[in-house]
Order: C-alpha cells, then sequence, then structure tokens
C-alpha cells in the first residue's frame, strides 16, 4: 500500500517564505519576457500556500491543480499560440514552478523547489549579461542556499542571518572550483554566451535609413554601442575618429537611404594610405548587420582576424550574419585616400537628385558654383554659408514639413548633425559634385587602453568627390558646432546649458567637479564592465586554446583539458579540505603541544587518537596496545589530565619530562592493535 | 566515601543481574541531585532496580502506581476538615518521602504529570495556597513504558527536561538471564536488603560533588557539545541541559575517585544525559535519541 502524502502543512514557514521570495527575485528580472499572468498565477499560488494551507492545514486538491493545468496550458495557447520559443517556454515553467509551490509539503518538495529558484535565476542570465545582473543573480542564488542552510538548520526566520553567512562561505568554498571548471572545461561551442533574445535588440541603435531626428534620438541613451582597443598602439586623437558605419547614396531632401548599389567597386587595397591603424572592436548586439570601422578600412588581413565580413558599396563594412551575440573582429584601417577614378555607376548614383528641389535650394547651390573655380571653393563657400547665415545646432529640431529642406535652409535654420549631412550632400550634387551620407559614430570616450562609444555618440557627416583627390570627408557639423567635433556631444551639451544658466556660475564650479567625479566613476565601471566582457563573457574556445598555449600546453585536444580539470579539481578539494581541518583546531598552548607530540608519536606505531578520545581512555588503548612502555605511556596520560582539566597551577614541565621518558620509537606489538580499538561508552 | 557508593553499586548488582553500567548511571544522577527516568518494555526490571535502590538507600520511600484516572491530589495530598480541631488539616501524599517512584508515568493524565514534574523542580507544593516544603533529599525515579504502547500519555519535550537521565536496561544477557531464573524471587531479594548508604553521608556525598573541579578546557569541551547539538538539530541542548550534563560528569568523575571532571566522564554519562532531550527532533524516537547522542559525542573533538 502507499503511505498517504500528509493532509497538514509540516513545513516550517520561513524557509517556505524564503525559496518563494528567492523564486520572485530570480524571476524580477524577466517580467518582460513572460506572461504577465503567469506571474500573478505564481504570486497567488505562493500567498496560498503560505497564508491558507499552512495556517488551515489543508493542502490543495488534486482537482485544483489539475484544473489549473489546464487554466495554464490554455493561457499559453492563447497568449503565444505556441509552446516553442523562450517567452513561452519560461511562462510555461513559471506556471509550473506555481504548482509546484501549491503542493510543496515535504522535505523533497522544497529542495526541488529551492532547485527551481536557481534555475529561474539563471534564465535571467539568457536575456542580458550585464555585469550587473550577474551580481544580481549572485545575490538570488546566495539568497536560495542560505534558505536551504536554514531549512536543514530548523527553519526559524530569526537563523536567517547565519544562515545566509554560511551559505556565503559554502559558496566562496566553491568559488576556485569554479574558477578552475571556467577556465579548463572544454568549451564545445563559441564562448560562454547563451542569449538568444531578439526582443531586446534593434530598440536603439543604428538604422539603415537616415531621416530627421534619427539620430537625435539617440543622442541622450548612454547605451554603450561598441569598445575599441588599438593592439598596434596607434591611437588617433578623438576628434579624428570617425567610425565608418554605412554609406548612403539615394537621397530624397533630409531622407536617405542606401541606394541601388550592389557591387563594392572601391574595394582595392592600395588605394589608402598613411600609417596603418589595428582595431580590435567589441560590438554589442543591435540585431543588424552593421559593423563599425575607423575611417577607413582598408581590407588588409590583419593576425587576430577571425570574423568574416563583406564591403559593401562606399567602403564600409558588414557582417555576414545579423549579430546577436558580442560580435569581435579586427580590423586595420588608413586615414589617407589616393582614389582617383570614380566608376561610372557610383558617380551616376553620386549626383542623382532628389524627384523634387525647390527653386531657392536650387538657386542657391547654383549661385555658388558660378561664383567659384573650383569644386573645393564650391564647398567652402557651403560651409561658410552654413556658418554666418545665422544656423543652429540643437537636439531638438521640431519636425519639418512637407519641402524639409527649403524649410531648414530658409525658415528654421534648426537641425542635428543629420539635418546638415543630408542638406549638404543635396546642395553638393545641385552644384555638380558627386557627394554621399556617411553614418556611423564620432569620437567615443578614451578610457586607458580602449576607446568606448557610446549610442550618444552616433554621427552623420558627407563625403564629397574631388577630382584628383577621391572622396574627401566633409563634415559640416564642424561648421555649425566645431566644439561638438573637438570635445564630444556631452561637453558640447554641458557647455551649452552653462551659457543659458549664467545665474548659477558661482555653483557651476562645484557643478563640474561634481560632473567630472560622477564622469571618472561612470568610466571606471565601463572599464570593468570591459574587462568582464573581455575576459569572461568572451573567453572561447579560440581563448581557451591561447590560454593552454601560454600554460604551456600546445595543441590541446578535449581530451587533456578535462585531465588538467580533474587534477586541479582534485588538488583544490584537497587544500580545501586541509583547510577546513586546520581551521578547525584551535592554537595549542604548550601542554596542548608536547601531547600531540606524544599522540603523534604512539600514532607511529599504529595507535591513532581519535578526536573525540579523551587522554585517559587513549592512554588505556595505548598502554593495552604497547604493553612494554604501558606505565610510561600511563604516566603521560594522566599527568596531561591532570594538567588540562585538574585544578592546580599548570606546569608543564611535567608533562614534558613524562613524554621525554618515553622511547624515541615503539616495537609494532601487532596482534594486540586490532583488539584495541576505541569504542565510545554505550551505557 | 568512594567504597560507600561501590557497596552500594555491588548489592544493586545483585538484584539486577548484568546491569552494573546501567546501575552506575543511577547512581550518579542520584548523587548529582538530579531525578531519574528508566524507559523499557515491562518485564526486565525497572520496578525492581528503584525498589532495590531505594532499599540500599535508607531513605524512605513510598511508590506511586500512576493509572490514567490518578488526580493531583492523590499525589501531592490534600486538606481535610477535622471535626475535633475545628480546622483543616493538610494531609500529605505520597510525594512527601524522600524516595519516590512513579510506576509507568506516562500513564497518567498530563495534568497528573505536571503536577509532579512541577514538585520535582520547585522542590515543594503548594494547595490551598500553603506551601509545604518537600523532604531532603528528594529523589523521583519515574518508569514508563516505550511511548508507542497503547493507552499512554508521552511526556511533552519540556517535561522530560525535567529528568537528569533516562536509562533503558534493555534484555539482560543470556548468563544474566539464567543467573536469574536459578536464583530466587527479585521481590523477596529486596525486603531484605540493608542499607548501606545513610541519609546524612548521601548528602555529604552530594555536596562533595559539586566541588568536582571543572576546568576550563572541560567547559570548552562541554559547549562544543552543546553548539554541536544546536548546529546539527532543530532544537539543540537547551542551558539546563548543559548544566545537567556538567552536573552528571562530576558525580561520574566522583564515583571514579577523582577531584576533576575529565572529557571520559562526560562522554560516559552524555548519552544517559542528552538522549531524551533531543529525541523529540523530527522523526526521531528513543533509539533515535540515543544515536544522535551517540554520534553528538563522536564528532565533537576533544582538543
Amino acid at each position: 500500500m502507499k503511505p498517504s502524502p500528509p493532509t497538514r502543512s509540516v513545513l516550517p514557514i520561513a524557509p517556505l517564505l524564503g525559496v518563494c521570495l528567492g523564486i520572485l527575485a530570480g524571476l524580477a528580472p524577466l517580467l518582460s519576457q513572460v506572461a504577465p499572468w503567469a506571474v500573478l498565477l505564481l504570486i497567488g499560488a505562493a500567498g496560498m500556500r503560505l497564508f491558507v494551507s499552512q495556517r488551515s492545514g489543508a493542502m490543495p486538491s488534486l482537482a485544483l491543480k489539475v484544473v489549473l493545468i489546464a487554466l495554464g496550458a490554455g493561457g499559453i495557447a492563447l497568449t503565444y499560440g505556441s509552446m516553442l520559443g523562450t517567452e513561452s517556454g519560461l511562462s510555461i515553467l513559471i506556471i509550473l514552478v506555481a504548482l509546484k509551490v501549491l503542493e510543496t509539503n515535504s522535505a523533497r518538495d522544497f529542495h526541488v523547489l529551492a532547485l527551481l529558484g536557481y534555475f529561474l535565476a539563471l534564465c535571467d542570465l539568457f536575456f542580458s549579461q550585464d555585469l550587473l545582473l550577474w551580481l544580481y543573480v549572485g545575490l538570488v542564488v546566495v539568497w536560495v542556499t542560505a534558505t536551504l542552510v536554514c531549512f536543514h538548520r530548523g527553519g526559524q526566520a530569526r537563523a536567517y542571518w547565519r544562515a545566509s553567512r554560511t551559505a556565503g562561505a559554502l559558496l566562496l568554498q566553491g568559488l576556485p572550483l569554479a574558477l578552475v571548471l571556467f577556465a579548463l572545461f572544454p568549451r564545445a561551442y563559441g564562448g560562454f554566451r547563451f542569449q538568444f533574445s531578439r526582443s531586446l535588440i534593434g530598440t536603439a541603435g543604428m538604422s539603415d535609413r537616415l531621416s530627421p531626428g534619427s539620430v537625435a534620438s539617440l543622442a541622450l541613451s548612454e547605451t554603450v554601442a561598441f569598445r575599441a582597443s588599438f593592439p598596434d598602439g596607434n591611437v588617433p586623437p578623438l576628434s579624428q575618429m570617425y567610425w565608418r558605419g554605412a554609406v548612403f547614396w539615394k537621397g530624397n531632401g533630409l531622407n536617405w537611404e542606401p541606394g541601388p548599389l550592389r557591387d563594392p567597386l572601391e574595394r582595392r587595397i592600395g588605394q589608402l594610405g598613411g600609417t596603418p591603424i589595428r582595431q580590435r572592436i567589441y560590438l554589442q548586439p543591435h540585431g543588424g548587420k552593421w559593423l563599425f570601422a575607423l575611417d577607413r578600412p582598408s581590407g588588409e588581413r590583419t593576425r587576430g582576424d577571425t570574423a568574416r565580413f563583406d564591403f559593401m558599396p562606399g567602403s564600409y563594412l558588414q557582417s555576414q550574419r545579423i549579430l546577436f551575440n558580442l560580435f569581435t573582429y579586427e580590423v586595420v584601417s588608413r586615414p589617407e585616400n589616393r582614389e582617383t577614378v570614380l566608376a561610372r555607376e557610383q558617380e551616376r548614383a553620386a549626383l542623382a537628385l532628389p524627384l523634387q528641389v525647390s527653386p531657392r535650394v536650387k538657386a542657391l547651390a547654383e549661385s555658388w558654383r558660378a561664383a567659384s573655380k573650383t569644386d573645393r571653393e564650391v564647398i567652402d563657400r557651403a560651409l561658410q554659408h552654413f556658418r554666418v547665415e545665422r544656423f543652429s545646432y540643437s537636439l531638438e529640431p521640431g519636425s519639418y514639413g512637407q519641402d524639409a529642406l527649403d524649410e531648414f535652409l530658409f525658415e528654421r535654420r534648426v537641425g542635428f548633425c543629420e539635418h546638415y549631412a543630408a542638406t549638404f550632400a543635396t546642395l553638393m550634387r545641385l552644384a555638380g559634385i558627386p557627394s554621399r551620407v556617411v553614418i556611423g559614430y564620432h569620437g567615443g570616450e578614451l578610457n586607458g587602453s580602449y576607446v568606448r562609444v557610446r549610442q550618444s555618440d552616433a554621427h552623420a557627416w558627407t563625403e564629397a568627390w574631388i577630382k584628383g583627390k577621391g572622396w574627401l570627408r566633409v563634415d559640416p557639423t564642424e561648421a555649425i558646432a566645431p566644439e561638438r567635433i573637438s570635445s564630444g556631444l556631452a561637453s558640447y551639451l554641458e557647455s551649452q546649458a552653462a551659457a543659458s544658466d549664467d545665474a548659477s556660475s558661482g555653483a557651476s564650479n562645484t557643478a563640474l567637479g561634481w560632473r567630472e567625479m560622477m564622469r571618472e566613476m561612470r568610466l571606471a565601471w565601463d572599464n570593468i564592465n570591459y574587462q568582464w566582457d573581455l575576459r569572461v563573457l568572451n573567453y572561447d574556445e579560440d581563448n581557451q586554446r591561447s590560454f593552454f598555449a601560454q600554460i604551456g600546453i600546445k595543441n590541446a585536444g578535449w581530451m587533456e583539458p578535462l585531465l588538467w580539470l580533474l587534477l586541479a579539481a582534485l588538488v583544490l578539494l584537497s587544500l580545501l579540505s586541509l583547510w577546513l581541518r586546520r581551521s578547525g583546531k584551535p592554537p595549542r598552548d604548550e601542554i596542548g603541544r608536547w601531547f600531540a607530540k606524544f599522540t603523534k608519536l604512539l600514532a607511529s606505531a599504529g595507535v591513532v587518537r581519535e578526536p573525540w578520545e579523551g587522554p585517559i581512555r587513549f592512554g588505556e588503548r595505548a598502554a593495552a596496545a604497547c604493553p612494554n612502555h604501558a606505565p610510561a605511556i600511563q604516566h603521560v596520560a594522566t599527568t596531561y589530565a591532570k594538567l588540562r582539566y585538574g585544578a592546580a597551577p599548570q606546569e608543564p614541565r611535567e608533562l614534558a619530562d613524562a613524554v621525554r621518558a618515553l622511547p624515541k620509537s615503539f616495537a609494532k606489538t601487532g596482534g594486540e592493535l586490532a583488539s584495541a580499538d576505541a569504542t565510545l561508552p554505550s551505557p | 566515601m568512594q567504597s560507600r557508593i561501590e557497596a552500594l553499586v555491588a548489592q544493586v548488582s545483585e538484584i539486577i543481574v548484568g546491569k552494573e553500567d546501567a546501575i552506575r548511571l543511577a547512581v550518579a544522577c542520584l548523587l548529582a541531585r538530579g531525578h531519574l527516568l528508566i524507559e523499557d518494555v515491562p518485564g526486565v526490571g525497572k520496578t525492581t532496580l528503584s525498589h532495590a535502590l531505594a532499599r540500599s538507600l535508607g531513605l524512605n520511600f513510598r511508590r506511586i502506581q500512576f493509572t490514567s484516572d490518578l488526580l493531583p491530589a492523590d499525589i501531592l495530598g490534600n486538606s481535610i476538615f477535622d471535626r475535633e480541631q475545628q480546622r483543616f488539616v493538610f494531609h500529605a501524599g505520597p510525594i512527601f518521602s524522600q524516595v519516590v517512584l512513579i510506576d509507568e508515568v506516562n500513564r497518567a493524565t498530563p495534568k497528573t504529570q505536571s503536577a509532579l514534574l512541577e514538585a520535582m523542580e520547585e522542590n515543594h507544593v503548594t494547595i490551598d495556597g500553603a506551601s509545604h516544603v518537600l523532604p531532603v533529599p528528594f529523589f523521583v525515579m519515574a518508569t514508563q513504558n516505550p511511548q508507542h504502547q497503547v493507552g499512554t500519555f508521552p511526556l511533552p519535550e519540556s517535561q522530560l527536561d525535567r529528568f537528569l537521565m533516562r536509562l533503558e536496561l534493555g534484555v539482560p544477557s543470556r548468563s544474566a538471564e539464567r543467573t536469574m531464573l536459578l536464583g530466587l524471587e527479585r521481590r523477596d531479594l529486596v525486603r531484605d536488603l540493608k542499607p548501606v548508604l545513610e541519609g546524612e553521608a548521601l548528602r555529604e556525598i552530594q555536596t562533595a560533588v559539586r566541588g568536582v573541579h571543572t576546568s576550563a578546557a572541560l567547559l570548552d569541551y562541554l559547549q562544543d557539545v552543546l553548539e554541536g547539538s544546536r548546529r546539527r538539530h532543530r532544537t539543540g541542548l537547551s542551558p539546563r541541559a548543559g548544566l545537567a550534563l556538567l552536573r552528571a560528569s562530576q558525580a561520574w568523575a566522583f564515583m571514579q575517585r577523582r577531584d576533576m571532571v575529565l572529557p571520559e566522564d562526560l562522554q560516559a554519562v552524555g548519552v544517559a544525559v542528552m538522549a531524551h532531550r533531543l529525541g523529540e527532533d523530527f522523526e526521531t524516537t528513543a533509539e533515535g535519541g540515543r544515536a544522535l547522542a551517540q554520534s553528538l559525542l563522536r564528532e565533537t573533538a576533544v582538543a
């Protein structure tokens, strides 16, 4: 007959509450990824288990659970339409956890709940692998472990603090082993990342068309776009860092898009000059194919280059697949351009005019053309026009109407870099100069050895074809707001704010100091994040191989790391157990040392003192095992007992003499030892 | 003094054959001024042991058989109106004697049990507002059947704590049983026992036991044991249990003719003192309590 399950609640409430809180805490970062009603169901189930079942003792019936399963399955079908996919899978998991919470009423159930808590916490990392999230998940893991410890200590709420200290100590003790596993466990797939969410990506960042406001909308985003290091130590000045992202050929007023070109005709090594700048770029996943490189990527192969990418018309790079993971690649750029021939196809595209241009705009461009002898002069006139005609640079230029170009040039004169780039390129085309719009990022923040580029560094500029010179970068923004280019958007905005706020100039010094400190803290934190990305998350098969090469294992297959792993684990565990044994013993005084000498001597004769064994009992056992020296042994034992436990003042010399009186080694007496096993009295 | 204790042990051992360890523990319990609980199945000599002990101690002795209809007044006594003196006169119950043998303590209702245990703790009883002091020495020996037998009211944890020790006698060995089968009727033997330890001597010994030295090293060990129990079990040993362990160890050390307590002494009495205090831990039985106490001693290192 099967034993019937208990119908009363038998678990202590504190750990039960603790594990429910742990599950909910693990769930918190997932809230936007799962069906909200599933979470509500879980909270309801936890509440019912904790406050209804715990009090009344009535566990929910089978019928209720079956109904809940049916409702949950129906809900999933209605919400997602399928069981496949991360979101619906997670929601199903949550429903099952809710049911488990509801029926938990034994130690075994409790352990299952704790394991589910761990699992849910780890699920957080599906969606982001930010360092902060890792720390949070670590905290949840400590908490769930503390709950387990608390449960096994009887489950009183007040024991939690001590339990969490124990849990922390336990996890810390496991840390060396985790590190060894991390370094040595064979990587069968690329890297430690398993991020596969599409929903978080593509909400911010580049887009594949340029329209008024598309860059300005990013200007306040602190999100990191990518980080770049310079392995050869050749770091250009920040104001010269134009990170090329994409080139737009087809323009219509303020709206630009890639255009019809397919063939990357310019991809020819040797047309670029200047010192090569090797960059290693750690690109945050953005759900697109854009890759970034300093103006201009040369297409030279590099040593660390493993990634595959294509050259697109306009000398920019594109990944061959959509980027959902941190993507690392190396690229070489050269600052000088020595192109001489513009392909017919490209020239046609670079001169194509918008469908409709207002007469005023056309007249403006033609007047420049007429007044200038060279193309260069036209460009200068255009820039001069922006400079003197009270154009202003603003994050919030407002929206433009039907004929945006005309309105921008002659009426409002307020814009962000995309307005200027788009307008400038159009005007150049009207003046007969082939031109195109480039988008990407400009500058960044230098943080030690690497540059961090954020979404707010997004920028748009233009390139114009000058005969004999090739494509020439022209940044109209530099004409409007030179400090935006020389010192970056953030400080430009700050100086604008300070200028409009003269009254508080006295306080601005401290405010500036604060800002500076905040900036430095931000950079330090970013550096930690960068190192984390670089060294932990990016630790893949290749890195592992080079790590092995560094410690002297060449051409490691998968067996060798495993063997090393086992060896390292063995060493670590034995070190740990040694340490645990040591740390349990209080420091010995002189009497203790003499007695330890005594026990050691007897241990060499085969009589080992059990940790719990008192001196007299041990003395008797040892005396029985070594009858030749029985009186001397018993003398040591009684002397020790007297000194250690007696009321008389302690004088170690007596014990020292007694121990010295023993022979240096004992003859093993074999058969008698076996009969003298240590046993506890059992009255 | 110790030789008289040896004589006492020897005399009782003649009645209860082959149970010298248990008898020594019972005597240690008495010397430590604690009360004794003897638990075992019927017929192994629980009652005979307590009889023999009481007789050999030369103390006045009463026996109370606990039943489910026993009332507190039946053991404590009550006030009865005396016609001649025209007032209430207190008639002391059987508890007013130096050695009280409670047979089958877990057969009485909790109400009666608690009256008894209160008297044991306070050393006096209060009836109708008047306080009556119990005699000195006051030693309660209670026997009980294992809890799973029909018609018993198990003593709650808090009340088990009042007994310094709990002993199990167990079935005698084959040779001991043979001796018993061949010998005279046990009850007759008990009746003929002569006291070997007078009341005054007992009191002296009890005072001397308190004077046995307990060193810092021993107290460290004792506290390690207590902490170990608290770390491992839901409700570890209480401070009262710690004190009980100390007193019992002192008595044992005294019986070993020592003027200091050694870890060995604590280990000798440890299971008897701790088992019933740990036995109520979840899903453990009396056997479980013994196992817990034993493993506790085994896992606490002597420095």
